[in-house]
């Protein structure tokens, strides 16, 4: 079965069932976890680890929004000190911040003015937080990168807007340098110390409030991802915000892949011809 | 010449390929929140699903039920490579170490008996024997009633020139 190759899909999850990741895509080098929400929360794809609710009290429910279906998160002040989400631990997310280059990366969409600091997507162990990606740092509408648990680098004011596709990448390129990119774009680029020695117990976090946060987010996370040894480049973070599913692969991609390609019926020279050739093929166009 | 890519409609009724088959049903009857379970019945692509690659899968409930915010059905095909003798390890109230084969996404409502949730997307049919494996993660048990299975199903679809 030939699988298409789809130009570009946009930052709308393009539909609402299960994908698997297209390991011969540039993006899928060094994945180790994505955690994609697949309308009930997110699953691990790298290694099918289904999500753990820890604050139920922080979750609204399943919504649709434009940029399709998942769990939205429910703001307001910390009740318990619990992330509402977590992905069960491994030994590539315990070691992540071990030594650089790595990459972390959450796709969101806001729907309410933070109240306080949040964190958006994290890993954390109960105590520590290794990577961490965040809002409102020093303004409601910033954006905060956090490396080898150190402290909180805010963008300026005026980047978190609502309901709107944002995408946070964070990069340690080495164990001081790091690269911040907002929306594809670079942001920032603080000189900190990126290399953190994990705990045995480190594990993905969507929507906690760990480490010097207060409250939670009101919104979506479509998808929180870690690259382990592998430093994004430009190109990857404008890649990354402008078609982020792209190193997906669907089942309904492959339902309309069982047709390409088919030969019709009239027989074709098969030798090589100046001539401009028939279409042998039929060709599916897709929306 | 143009050829329009459709959907096949086969020999059923209901708009499915062949007729739907329920793959599960009486092993759901009260199964606990995080609890899993495997089918009784065994599915072949040829004897079952009319060889049909991809299917469309729901949830009926057989009495009410009423999630938590962010609960759903995970349903795996637990295959077996020697035509159903062996299937792939479980363990009692731990998934399969791969994604879902799909999901069935609930919202936090009271579920009447009758209650119908389709899954997430497509499915796609598998090729050797295989029962079905779920793992309930509504955050809810299921029903108890023994006269009315919750079950879940699956018809068959498919497409054509």
């Amino acid at each position: 079965m030939q699988i298409p190759i789809i130009p570009h899909r946009g930052q709308k999850k393009p539909w609402n069932s299960i994908p698997r990741i297209n390991w011969a895509h540039p993006l899928a080098r060094n994945l180790v976890s994505y955690g994609y929400d697949v309308g009930c929360g997110p699953i691990d794809l790298v290694r099918g680890s289904l999500r753990a609710i820890n604050n139920s009290l922080r979750i609204t429910g399943i919504r649709s929004s434009q940029n399709g279906s998942g769990l939205l998160y429910l703001g307001g002040a910390a009740v318990t000190q619990a992330n509402a989400v977590s992905l069960p631990t491994s030994s590539s997310v315990v070691t992540l911040t071990n030594a650089a280059p790595y990459s972390f990366a959450c796709g969101t969409m806001l729907t309410v003015v933070p109240a306080a600091r949040c964190t958006i997507f994290s890993t954390e162990d109960g105590g520590a937080t290794p990577i961490q990606l965040s809002t409102f740092n020093a303004s409601n509408t910033d954006f905060g990168f956090q490396f080898g648990n150190g402290t909180d680098q805010a963008t300026a004011s005026g980047f978190a807007t609502l309901n709107i596709f944002h995408t946070l990448l964070g990069v340690a390129l080495t164990g001081s340098t790091t690269a911040c990119y907002v929306d594809g774009k670079l942001n920032i680029s603080p000189a900190v110390t990126t290399t953190f020695t994990g705990a045995a117990n480190t594990k993905p976090d969507f929507s906690g409030i760990f480490s010097t946060s207060q409250a939670f987010i009101d919104g979506h996370i479509y998808y929180g991802a870690l690259w382990k040894n592998r430093a994004l480049t430009a190109p990857e973070a404008r890649k990354l915000h402008d078609d982020p599913y792209c190193f997906l692969i669907y089942p309904e991609d492959e339902i309309f892949a069982e047709n390409v390609a088919v030969t019709t019926s009239a027989i074709f020279p098969l030798v090589p011809s100046w001539e401009p050739q028939p279409i042998q093929t039929k060709v599916i166009t897709y929306g | 010449m143009a050829t329009n890519f459709l959907q096949a409609t086969g020999g059923s009724t209901t708009g499915f390929f062949v007729s739907a088959v329920t793959l599960i049903s009486s092993e759901l009857v009260s199964l606990a929140s995080s609890a899993n379970v495997t089918s009784a019945t065994v599915v072949t692509s040829s004897g079952t699903f009319g060889q049909a690659i991809w299917g469309e899968a729901w949830l009926y409930m057989g009495g009410a039920v009423t999630p938590l915010a962010g609960g759903y059905m995970a349903c795996w095909w637990l295959r077996s490579g020697d035509g159903g003798t062996v299937y792939e390890n479980t363990t009692a109230n731990i998934q399969l170490p791969r994604p879902p084969d799909f999901v069935i996404p609930a919202s936090t409502v009271a579920y009447a008996s009758s209650g119908t949730l389709f899954a997430s997307g497509i499915v796609k049919m598998p090729w050797p024997s295989a029962k079905l494996f779920v793992q309930n993660n509504l955050g809810a048990a299921l029903a108890s009633s023994a006269t009315q299975y919750t079950s879940i199903k699956i018809g068959p679809v498919a497409v054509q020139y």
